[in-house]
């Protein structure tokens, strides 16, 4: 039993939604779920380095997907929707939280810097340096990077990202070159 | 043959060049040493690049998400407008619903009562009876909660509950019915004109959790950490928990349909106001709870030491802890009604209002306030009960 009453799942909203989808509509849906969700979130953790945010970012995927309120043999390509649309907001999730992070840092207070194994500080280093410099990519570069890194062929990389498959190689190329150089910027002038 | 670009030599590292063009491109790069050193340095590179990803997404002992507990709180998520739009909400909501962010015990009581803002539950010591006075926020790692743990300690408790009141809510026609209703008389912020859109008495709640032996004695193995032994006086052991019931204002313009978020001028009218009476929890008085909470706390990820020194700060007979995971929100204290109060404020997320709630505990009464857009406005709104 769920023990937590009042919890905001019942923020006391006069009228909700009403999600009236169909049958074949949720039961799709499920199934997709099933099928997508664990991948979604690890790419998605290449991306941001947390599983708890790349789980949030994924569920946020799937509630954009059930908003569409489409039936989900009307794409063409779930997964290579699916793939662009939590890669798009996983980088929009990495650039909001660059943008706040000097607020995080007082905010976390004094409990999180003090006595962290030094291989935590290593690892909270580079994810932080990785995310900073793909916040300075532009999002296309960002999601073709991460999405080839998860494994991606050409051909899937192309039907995600709309591009064609024979421009695959120079967009890598160019995004590499700018990550490349974004990463020792970001480590560089890390300012901790 | 002319030099290979760069999309090509990426290609080739990929093992994504045509056929057909396969055969001139290595011909070439054997004969052009700066066209070799520069395939060189792309495969380097690439390589770098994927294995920085790849440690990125590097987590020990990985076995996947759980996509039947993904599934369900995608499901309540999209029932619930609020959380569906603002993951800082559902990260408070749904995640904390895990009791353990805290402690274990009658501390993980508390913290499964208050599990999300509207806070419900709390304690004072007598003869083992607890009643919140003041709160506390507690920071938590995330890993904490990715890595199954916090559903161990939620199995611990949860796995033996039994429900002696379930009151359902009630509408109230205005304040004097909910008063009526609730048993005490509301306060109401004199700050805004409107009346509230939504009056509601919630129900009272009694029921009883047993510590269940097995996973009391096998929790240092489920964690994962040897050197937390839970007290064996847990096991077996009762934590019946009394929550009175509770009055919940809701003002403006909250919005009802998704769209409605992008109207960000709109939502910092909206304002959600839950009051009720502290909760009794009520145990046996013999478990220490210092030493729960102090198990709790390296749990969410201090060390032992950080655990200590910050347990010895707080009298968890009558704190009402909040466990905030570190990268959804950042908190403040503040004062309110002369007492420590606690303010959330969620993290920015793409363009969406900032969602923040304002907890405090004062004349035996838990209140929490929630809404969008400025933090400060809570202080206002707070100020202005009556």
């Amino acid at each position: 039993m769920d023990l937590v009453f009042g919890s905001a799942g019942e923020m006391a909203l006069a009228q909700r939604p009403t999600v009236a989808a169909g049958e074949p509509f949720e039961a799709s849906l499920e199934s997709a779920f099933s099928e997508y969700y664990p991948r979604i979130v690890k790419v998605l953790e290449r991306m941001l380095g947390d599983s708890f945010e790349a789980e949030e970012v994924a569920t946020e995927t799937f509630l954009k997907l059930a908003a569409q309120r489409l039936p989900l043999s009307e794409y063409k390509n779930l997964g290579g929707w699916l793939y662009r649309t939590a890669t798009r907001l996983g980088i929009d999730f990495v650039r909001a939280a660059e943008r706040r992070r000097h607020y995080e840092r007082t905010a976390a207070g004094e409990l999180q810097t003090f006595d962290t194994p030094l291989e935590q500080v290593l690892r909270n280093d580079r994810v932080r340096a990785v995310r900073a410099a793909l916040a300075r990519l532009s999002p296309f570069q960002s999601q073709i990077l991460v999405l080839r890194s998860h494994g991606l062929a050409y051909k899937e990389l192309a039907d995600a990202l709309n591009i064609k498959a024979t421009s695959v190689g120079a967009l890598l190329a160019r995004a590499q070159a700018a990550f490349e150089k974004a990463y020792r910027l970001a480590e560089t002038g890390r300012e901790k | 043959m002319s030099h290979v670009s760069d999309g090509v030599l990426r290609a080739r590292f990929d093992g994504e060049l045509g056929e057909a063009d396969l055969p001139a491109v290595e011909r070439h790069l054997s004969t052009c040493a700066a066209c070799r050193a520069r395939a060189d340095r792309m495969a380097s590179s690439a390589e770098a690049i994927h294995a920085l990803f790849s440690r990125q997404a590097a987590v020990p002992d990985e076995t996947g998400p759980d996509v039947a507990e993904a599934f369900a709180r995608f499901q309540n998520r999209r029932k619930d407008v609020f959380s569906e739009r603002v993951p800082f909400w559902s990260a408070l909501a749904a995640r904390m619903r895990v009791p353990a962010w805290v402690a274990i015990g009658a501390v993980a009581v508390v913290a499964l009562l208050v599990a999300s803002p509207p806070t419900r539950a709390v304690a004072r010591k007598l003869l083992g009876v607890f009643r919140a006075k003041t709160v506390v926020a507690v920071p938590m790692d995330h890993d904490f909660v990715a890595n199954g743990k916090g559903q161990i300690i939620s199995d611990l408790l949860s796995s033996s509950t039994t429900v002696t009141l379930d009151e359902q809510p009630r509408d109230a026609a205005n304040v004097e019915e909910a008063a009526l209703l609730a048993g005490f008389a509301p306060r109401l912020p004199a700050i805004r004109s409107d009346p509230p859109r939504i009056l509601r008495v919630e129900g009272a709640h009694k029921f009883y959790l047993t510590a269940d032996r097995k996973r009391v004695e096998s929790f240092a193995e489920l964690v994962g950490r040897p050197d937390l032994r839970l007290p064996p006086e847990l096991a077996g052991a009762k934590v019946m928990v009394d929550i009175p019931r509770g009055v919940r204002a809701v003002y403006g313009e909250c919005p009802d349909v998704p769209a409605a978020m992008a109207q960000s001028s709109r939502l910092t009218s909206c304002l959600d106001f839950l009051q009720v009476p502290s909760a009794t929890v009520t145990t046996l008085p013999e478990l220490d709870l210092a030493q729960l909470a102090e198990i709790g706390l390296e749990l969410t990820g201090m060390t032992q030491a950080q655990a200590q020194s910050f347990g010895r700060t707080v009298d968890w007979t009558s704190t009402l802890a909040i466990a905030l995971p570190r990268e959804s929100a950042r908190f403040d204290e503040v004062t309110v009604d002369g007492q420590r109060a606690v303010l959330i404020v969620g993290r920015q997320y793409l363009d969406w209002p900032t969602r923040w709630a304002l907890i405090w505990v004062g004349q035996e009464r838990v209140y929490s306030l929630s809404g969008f857009g400025d933090p400060q406005s809570a202080l206002q709104v707070a100020g202005s009960l009556r």
